[in-house]
């Protein structure tokens, strides 16, 4: 459950980097789309981190070892 | 490093000619590469002629860059050109993607099938009975006969963590930076691109440290059978962008101290500040496969 739920933030972070590289072209830096979609992805990416420390402290997750 | 066009921008697609920093680029790499390749076969002035190279190669990025920031000062390209700046980061970016997915891909190919296989899962029972070593496919492996010799890992809890939490938050100072600039804050624009590369530095200065520290207390080196060979092509790529990246963000830094950009016309921010989004999510994806998953 923690795996999917990192995997899918990861994927929903790479969808708003994706989105970013669009308006990039499309846009011509003319809106705020851009910056906006950045925003996002920034956002969504201290999430994941915050979200794959929580599913350590739960037991949930693991580091490799060896 | 270019900028936006202008009402006052040219009619014309500018067409630069008579530019030497093609063939003075050309002669960099091809005297880079001799250098490094005379390096690797032992011969004495490989490390002289790589230096020489690095060095042709730095005149070509300040001359080049130059001019186009000089061209892009002068309004010499119109929406045109400007369709061809934004056209080609994509495609650039394009083969970024690519590139890391071969390396993302070699590491999961190698977790997920190769390495189980050799262990005997799914259908490769013989595999295992042939080999007759009795290997227990697990990972992190440097996979039967423990090529490089008995390693450990860096712990994830150490400069890696410590790495993700810089390059996040160099993600979030450009992302201020970006916002700064669209609204016309120049003062705060400088402050956050400048923690930025700072940051990126920081970051490859840890990297440096980590790899010295898996060299000397894991005994993780490159030549750690599968292990050490996905761990250091990913991680020091990566480096590599970062680096590149860094330097970048140092040159638009320079170029906003001197009043470039406005805030609807900042190609060459705009750029940048993608490819570091970019790179701060391969490491994400790194941080998470490499070191977690």
């Amino acid at each position: 459950m923690a795996r999917l739920l990192i995997l899918a933030c990861l994927l929903a972070i790479v969808l708003s980097l994706g989105s970013a590289l669009v308006h990039f072209v499309r846009d011509k830096g003319e809106s705020q789309k851009m910056v906006r979609a950045l925003t996002i992805r920034v956002s969504l990416s201290v999430l994941l981190f915050a979200l794959l420390m929580l599913a350590w402290w739960l037991g949930w997750i693991e580091p490799h070892v060896r | 490093m270019a900028h936006a066009p202008t009402s006052t921008a040219s009619e014309k697609y500018y067409v630069p000619h008579g530019s030497p920093w093609p063939i003075v680029g050309s002669v960099a790499l091809f005297t880079t590469v001799g250098g490094a390749a005379m390096w690797l076969n032992h011969v004495h002035a490989g490390p002289w002629i790589l230096t020489l190279g690095l060095g042709l190669l730095t005149v070509m990025f300040v001359g080049w860059f130059g001019v186009v920031i000089r061209e892009s000062e002068g309004r010499l390209y119109n929406e045109a050109v400007d369709r061809s700046f934004r056209m080609g980061m994509m495609w650039f970016i394009f083969s970024e993607v690519m590139f890391f997915a071969g390396f993302f891909g070699a590491l999961l190919y190698a977790r997920q099938f190769s390495v189980p296989w050799l262990g005997g899962e799914g259908t490769k029972l013989m595999t295992k009975v042939i080999r007759g070593d009795n290997f227990e496919p697990a990972w992190p492996t440097n996979g039967p006969g423990d090529i490089g010799g008995d390693f450990t890992v860096i712990p994830a809890f150490g400069l890696p963590a410590i790495n993700t939490l810089i390059l996040l938050t160099s993600g979030v100072t450009i992302t201020i930076a970006h916002h700064a600039l669209r609204a016309g804050n120049r003062r705060l624009l400088n402050i956050f691109l400048a923690l930025t590369f700072l940051l990126g530095f920081l970051f490859v200065y840890l990297q440096a440290t980590e790899y010295v520290e898996a060299y000397t207390h894991h005994n993780l080196k490159l030549s750690t059978g599968i292990y050490g060979s996905t761990f250091f092509p990913l991680t020091a790529f990566h480096g590599f962008h970062v680096t590149i990246g860094a330097l970048m963000l140092t040159v638009i830094w320079f170029r906003c101290l001197k009043g470039h950009f406005t805030p609807t016309q900042h190609f060459a921010f705009e750029g940048v500040a993608w490819y570091w989004h970019f790179v701060d999510v391969v490491w994400l994806g790194l941080f998470i496969f490499v070191y977690w998953l």
